[in-house]
């Protein structure tokens, strides 16, 4: 039969195989590139360059996530209610710090500096763009840089030897070892690239501004103890205009990035990663006795406050009384507020400080600048005359402590910058600076110290 | 390599047809049989019968003794006396040792093997009340562990066979459906953030239906695995679903309808030993009793003291009711000399013992076979399976009842749910899950006869997969107060084409099947989500009117292209020969990496063949050393894991991306060495029979995530480094202890010994913690899947204190720990050590099979010793049942210390906030002993001319006894943990499993 003949035929066998072996031996038929994602080849352009630097500002909320929580757990402003978790916090003027939340800081940094790095050491300014373009790009970039080692020196350096974790201002690879800096070294850095920052965004503002990048700058020299420079980066940031005290404290933190208050902020965006300061501060502050884990510590020093002045906004305003506690939740109203990194009333205080430093003398504009603050919150005890360099930075302390707790870390920075006692567990007595300034430092974590051998 | 396979297949294609002398037909139950050896046993000639059973025989002499045989038929020997035609009938083998076992890419009858493997037959799998076909093979095939999900519909089964190999690549075996690879496990969304899903996403191998399959073969060893190559080291599990048969057409119909329950309920205490309890922990935190009342929190949503005390609600009731379900399958088969069909239809309706589970299946199968002419055959395969499922979250489930306490109502006076967002009711009722989905599954063939002996076959084959998911939470569970939906489309495409030459032929004892082939695939899924959040009303369900929307795409492809070579040889049936080859390249592997060789090698001896033998043959009817050695892989290392890659990291709505994978192109597979040993035999007239291997199994180039430096931009990478070894024992027995025409009894043992142990861990001399994994390590010396723990001591009688160990091996009371460490937290997280027995030490089962008459009666029962298992949730929930977050305690804190002197394990009761760390003191043995199946039926008589062939009624239990040492806070000693190899002591939430009693009818006509 003519059919049987055709399907017997070898020559379609031998077709079959051969176009078998074609159809599947090629070698490409191996290659498969994830369509999602970029791989390393492709950052080569401004586009992806930007990229990175939206994927740092990205990390930056899980990098600030445990700060204000840990910081005001240091100088001890809330009570832990119900978790476990954050009970180690309050005690670490005892015990140290563990390893357990220190890491994110560690982890989170790393991960910025590693893309910020590869942005830094990109032929940036060969790319096809406009200058302005690529000012953005870098300045935003050293601007990053600046902050993540800002907050690293801040809390890492062993006051001891004076090392701090590594400088790493290329990018490693996984089998590169790396040593500690001192913290010299790595202030110099921060220095530098808040300058560079604010040259970059002198051209052109960025995901930052320029008046972002000088309040950062101020912020970094008043605790370099630089305080000419801090006045000056202070004075130029609140004259650059654009920004201006909001009338309702509340409105600060609700507002986030779009209240005229806000410098450097944190923004909140449910599509994307929002792990973060603000997730970590409203879950706990809330002023729900079951949600939340954290309330008020009423022997604390912002406890204190608040008693000495109780129609202060900053107390009305901010912090919610129920169930005979004190909740204090409004600056994280929300999880979709943003969180605030950087605000004008910080640099007020700054440059009233920095200038008293500057001259060792108190000045009609450092009592404005202080009033300035105190008015707004309708505090009850606003400065009158000039009164004594000590007595004004006593004021400004206090000042300072009732305009930023809960918030980004200040109050502890500013407590050991000034070497203020701690109020101890009990709540009637203190721990003083020389027992907590060596404890109260983030230890490396194990994993890095055993990689690199690290030794601080 | 391409050239050298051309030249071997036209190697064969020399072979050419022999002249004819005697010609012939065999047939069996009258039906020709092809494929049968004829060989000339004088002359040492042969050759094979074709489609149509006929063969040509050259230059036979009178006298010549010529053999027929073919698998799985006795074999006739013939002396030939001059005739010009032969036509023989060849009986179908009742003896196992004849029994066709598929090998993958081919059969071979048992006696020739020299691989290991297991077989469960059809009738082992038949209307199974389980939720997944592959549950039923618990306890019956030695070395395959198999881990039942629970009692959700369509949940996942995690099936081990000899043990463990890897860390983070899967340990599941390759599935194999009628010779297509199959994806299998979990298809789940992980990536919506509307709620956790604890199903396990459902089960791609639950669309498949039990009744279609007609055997079920686990390839255990490397010569059996090897012929999958890079994907053969966990095993692999071959189905081959049901095919036609000549002759009339046969209708099977099967009704059955069930009942299940929970195999066990805890015991949480009820109102008034709560409100005794709740007291004392009160006052003895330094409480005021006076105050309890007013500021405990016991009384919420409104709730006053007289309403509490007249309350007793058993929430546990509120997430469980009696399932039930009902099963319809249908099937024709049927066929003639050219066409055979198997065409079958099932349904399988079932609501489980959880409140709001629902579960609908509906399939349906066409297997055809046609013979074009007396060389060519044509067929296929085809499978279509709907599944409509609404799982339970199990968190916002029956893991919820003790969210509420006895003393809270479930509803309010109005109607409305008492203290919604903690409520397991409201949780159940205002939370829809729906998922639907379609697997589509077939594959079309030609077989090609080029000359005797010599055949081709090609095949093309596809599996699709889709599902179409909907949640939707309404606003009053939510602890935000906001109504979440989510919807998620996602779809698995994969095809799969195979070219194969076999050559069979058989040279005086001599006897060769050769087969070479060339296999490719590409698989590519996608996945895409929306979730919405905040709705203006509770009508509105979809995220289109969402006030916020999030979205989620995923896409991924690999692929693979093998070359596949085998030799099985045997001489007179005594000794036997596989050798065995992959070459597999696929896109998963790095660029340096991206080809590897999978060989193997087995030998067997039927020593029993032997003319030595022969005294002691009247005893031992049969037995065969088997000794192998082999190289598979593990190439579940994920698509694109050696490539550097970034992935979105956005900012404020602009792009942003971060650092995700630092590539490596030297990334590959995970190689196993597999040695086993061996043996087989039959007894006293085939009425003891037994299979016992001895394997010894090195998994190297584990894939590791390797802890880097996170100045790297990462904190860790993935890595192929690390060794485990999987060593251990199997033996099957088989045993007839009746055989006579109405009474036969035949029963069967399995026992598997295996034991994991990581053996390497690359520079770490001890143990490594993987980031990202919660408590989770590897260490050098332990089985993989430990954690690491806290040690507690138990409870010290003076003061009720729990007493923990610290890792210098000394005890402290929690007082003294906290002191130390600054808080008991602080202390329990510093003092971790490794801990745990994951894994059985001994698996298996014991079966029987009862006839009396029209009666019979089919038990299983499994067993599993060894294992430890921390129920975490329950735990924690119950110990700290009385810090702010006021929970209900299980009964067995009532035993709790209350004074000085007394012995007792639960310690003094406290307001002490929660510490969720777990520590060894939620330690559980999990050890059972349990009848899986116990099936009693009834096979009417009747009469030759009735209008139905058969009627048979049945009831089968499933599940229905179990002797557990596991304790109190144990719903079920039998617990899926997740579907990885990491972490497996813990599971925050158990999801109960049921058992069932099923009652059925038979009908064939």
């Amino acid at each position: 039969m003519k059919r049987n003949n055709i399907f017997n035929a070898r020559k379609m066998i031998f077709r079959l195989l051969v176009l078998s072996i074609f159809f599947t031996s090629c070698d490409d038929f191996l290659e498969e590139s994830s369509p999602i994602g970029l791989s390393q080849s492709k950052l080569t352009d401004l586009p992806s360059m930007s990229a990175l630097v939206n994927g740092s500002y990205s990390n930056m909320r899980a990098f600030y996530a445990y700060q204000p929580m840990i910081t005001s757990g240091f100088v001890r402003d809330y009570v832990i209610r119900n978790s476990a978790n954050w009970t180690p916090y309050y005690k670490w003027t005892t015990s140290g710090v563990p390893e357990m939340f220190s890491s994110n800081t560690y982890t989170e940094g790393y991960k910025v500096l590693n893309k910020v790095n590869t942005v830094l050491n990109a032929n940036v300014n060969e790319m096809y763009g406009t200058a302005a373009e690529k000012s953005k790009i870098l300045g935003d970039a050293h601007f990053l840089r600046a902050s993540v080692y800002f907050q690293i020196n801040n809390f890492f350096t062993d006051p001891v030897t004076g090392n701090t974790a590594p400088l790493v201002t290329t990018v490693l690879g996984t089998n590169d070892k790396v040593t500690v800096a001192t913290s010299d070294a790595i202030k110099a850095q921060i220095e530098a690239d808040i300058e560079s920052a604010r040259e970059h965004f002198a051209v052109a503002n960025g995901v930052s501004t320029h008046t972002a990048a000088t309040a950062m700058a101020a912020r970094i020299y008043f605790y370099h103890g630089k305080y000419s420079l801090a006045y000056d980066r202070a004075n130029e940031a609140i004259n650059a205009g654009g920004h201006s005290l909001e009338a309702n404290v509340a409105d600060i933190y609700s507002k986030g990035a779009t209240s005229a208050e806000a410098i450097y902020t944190i923004i909140t965006n449910r599509s994307e990663d929002t792990h973060g300061p603000q997730i970590i501060g409203y879950n706990n502050l809330q002023a729900d006795k079951d949600e939340g884990t954290a309330s008020l510590n009423p022997n604390s020093l912002i406890g204190q406050l608040r008693i000495a002045d109780p129609t202060d906004s900053r107390f009305t305003d901010l912090f919610t009384e129920a169930d005979g506690l004190v909740y204090a939740d409004k600056k994280y109203p929300s999880l979709d507020a943003d969180y605030i990194v950087l605000r004008l009333a910080e640099m007020y205080l700054t440059r009233a400080e920095a200038n008293i430093m500057v001259n060792n003398a108190v000045s009609t504009q450092d009592v404005a600048d202080v009033n300035m603050v105190k008015n707004r919150a309708g505090a009850a005890d606003t400065v009158t005359g000039t009164p004594a360099v000590a007595t004004m930075l006593d004021v400004i302390f206090n000042e300072r402590s009732k305009e930023l707790c809960f918030e980004y870390g200040d109050r502890f920075l500013n407590s050991r910058r000034l070497q203020k006692p701690i109020v101890d567990e009990s709540g009637s007595g203190t721990v003083p600076y020389a027992n907590y300034n060596t404890i109260l430092v983030y230890p490396l974590p194990l994993s890095e110290v055993n990689i690199h051998n690290l030794q601080r | 390599m391409k050239c050298n396979l051309l030249v071997f297949f036209m190697f064969f294609l020399g072979f050419n047809a022999f002249s004819q002398d005697l010609i012939g037909t065999v047939y069996t139950s009258g039906e020709p049989l092809p494929g049968v050896n004829v060989i000339n046993l004088t002359t040492g000639k042969g050759t094979l019968t074709n489609f149509d059973g006929d063969y040509v025989l050259k230059k036979v002499s009178e006298g010549d003794e010529i053999e027929f045989s073919y698998l799985g038929f006795e074999s006739q020997k013939v002396v030939y006396s001059g005739q010009a035609e032969l036509n023989i009938t060849l009986a179908e083998s009742s003896e196992q040792l004849e029994e066709v076992i598929v090998t993958g890419y081919g059969t071979q009858i048992q006696k020739n093997l020299s691989s290991s493997i297991s077989k469960v037959k059809s009738e082992d799998l038949e209307n199974t009340a389980l939720p997944s076909f592959e549950q039923a093979i618990q306890g019956r095939a030695a070395g395959v562990q198999v881990v039942s999900g629970s009692a959700m519909s369509g949940s996942p089964t995690k099936i081990r066979i000899r043990g463990t190999n890897s860390a983070v690549a899967s340990s599941n075996p390759l599935y194999v459906i009628d010779g297509i690879i199959v994806e299998s496990g979990s298809f789940m969304d992980s990536n919506g953030n509307v709620g956790y899903m604890d199903h396990g996403g459902g089960n791609l191998l639950a669309s498949i239906n039990p009744n279609d399959i007609e055997s079920l073969e686990i390839l255990k060893d490397a010569a059996a695995t090897a012929i999958y190559g890079a994907r053969g080291s966990n095993g692999v599990v071959l189905i081959t679903t049901k095919s036609g048969k000549s002759g009339d057409t046969q209708i099977d119909v099967t009704l059955d309808s069930g009942f299940s329950t929970i195999t066990r309920k805890l015991d949480f205490v009820n109102s008034q030993e709560y409100l005794m309890l709740a007291q004392e922990a009160w006052y003895n935190s330094g409480e005021d009793p006076t105050k309890f009342w007013t500021d405990s929190g016991v009384l919420v949503n409104g709730l006053t003291k007289a309403q509490a005390m007249s309350t007793n609600t058993d929430w546990q009731d509120q997430a469980l009711q009696q399932g039930k379900a009902y099963r319809a399958n249908i099937s024709a088969s049927g066929g003639d000399e050219k066409t055979k069909f198997f065409i079958s239809a099932n349904f399988l309706d079932e609501e489980s013992i959880f409140v709001g589970n629902e579960y609908l299946r509906l399939s349906a199968r066409t297997n055809l076979d046609h013979k074009v002419n007396d060389k060519l055959r044509v067929g296929a395969n085809v499978f279509y399976t709907h599944i409509d499922n609404s799982p339970v979250p199990i968190q916002n489930g029956i893991g919820k009842a003790n969210n509420n306490l006895p003393i809270h109502p479930v509803y309010n006076a109005d109607g409305t749910y008492f203290n919604p967002t903690r409520n397991v009711r409201a949780s159940i009722d205002m939370w829809d899950y729906n998922s639907k989905s379609r697997t589509f599954l077939a594959n079309w063939y030609l077989n090609y006869e080029i000359v005797d002996g010599l055949t081709f076959r090609s095949e093309y084959g596809v599996n699709s997969f889709n599902n179409d998911d909907h949640q939707y939470i309404d606003a009053v569970i939510d602890s935000n107060g906001e109504a979440k939906a989510f919807t998620s489309q996602g779809s698995r495409n994969s095809w799969n084409f195979k070219n194969l030459l076999n050559y069979r032929n058989t040279f005086g004892g001599h006897r060769i099947d050769v087969l070479a082939g060339i296999e490719s695939s590409r698989n590519s899924q996608r996945l895409s989500n929306i979730t919405g959040i905040g709705f203006p009303n509770s009508t509105l369900k979809t995220p289109q009117d969402a006030a916020t929307q999030e979205v989620f795409y995923n896409e991924s492809a690999y692929s693979f292209l093998s070359i596949i070579g085998r030799v099985n040889y045997d001489y007179e049936g005594k000794y036997l020969l596989s050798v065995t080859a992959r070459r597999d390249g696929s896109s998963r592997f790095g660029k340096n990496k991206r080809w590897g060789l999978f060989p193997a090698v087995s030998l067997g001896y039927n020593i029993s063949e032997e003319p030595y033998f022969e005294g002691l043959k009247k005893t031992v009817n049969y037995l065969k050393l088997r000794a192998s050695y082999g190289i598979s892989g593990n190439a579940e290392i994920g698509n694109y894991a050696y490539e550097s890659t970034y992935n979105q990291a956005n900012y404020n709505g602009s792009n942003g991306i971060t650092l995700a994978n630092i590539g490596d192109d030297e990334l590959g597979w995970e190689t196993s060495t597999q040695t086993n040993f061996g043996l087989s035999f039959e007894m006293f007239d085939g009425k003891l029979r037994g299979d016992v291997d001895y394997y010894d199994k090195l998994t190297s180039d584990m894939l590791l995530p390797y802890p880097v430096s996170v100045v790297s931009g990462l904190t860790q990478v993935t890595t192929n480094l690390g060794e485990i070894s999987n060593k251990g024992v199997e033996v099957m027995l088989g045993l007839t202890l009746i055989d006579k025409a109405d009474f036969t009894w035949d029963a069967e043992f399995t026992y598997a010994h295996n034991k994991n142990e990581v053996v390497s861990i690359g520079d770490n001399a001890e143990g490594i913690d993987i980031p990202g994994f919660g408590t989770t390590s590897i260490y050098v010396g332990k089985p993989i899947g430990i954690q690491t723990v806290p040690i507690w001591l138990g409870v010290d009688p003076a003061t009720g204190q729990d007493i923990y160990q610290s890792k210098d091996g000394r005890a402290l009371l929690a007082n003294e720990a906290a002191a130390e460490a600054g808080s008991l937290n602080n202390f329990l997280n510093q003092n971790l050590v490794p801990y745990g027995n994951p894994f059985p030490d001994f698996t298996g089962g014991f079966s029987s099979r009862f006839t009396y008459k029209n009666w019979y009666l089919n038990t299983l029962w499994s067993f599993s010793v060894g294992q430890d298992f921390i129920a975490s949730g329950e735990n924690v929930n119950s110990k700290y049942a009385f810090s702010s977050m006021n929970l209900t305690p299980l009964r067995n804190r009532l035993g709790r210390w209350r004074n000085p002197g007394d012995v007792t394990n639960v310690a003094r009761l406290s307001t002490d906030p929660t510490i969720w760390t777990r520590t060894t003191e939620y330690v559980s043995d999990v050890d059972y002993l349990r009848m899986r199946d116990l099936t009693i039926g009834y096979r009417f008589d009747l009469e030759a001319n009735s209008f139905i062939r058969g009627l048979e009624l049945y009831a089968k239990f499933t599940n229905f006894l179990t002797i557990t040492n596991a304790q109190p806070w144990m719903y079920d000693p039998e617990n899926y943990v997740q579907s990885g190899n990491l972490n497996l002591l813990d599971k925050w939430k158990q999801v109960p499993q049921a058992k069932t009693v099923n009652v059925g009818v038979n009908l064939k006509f």
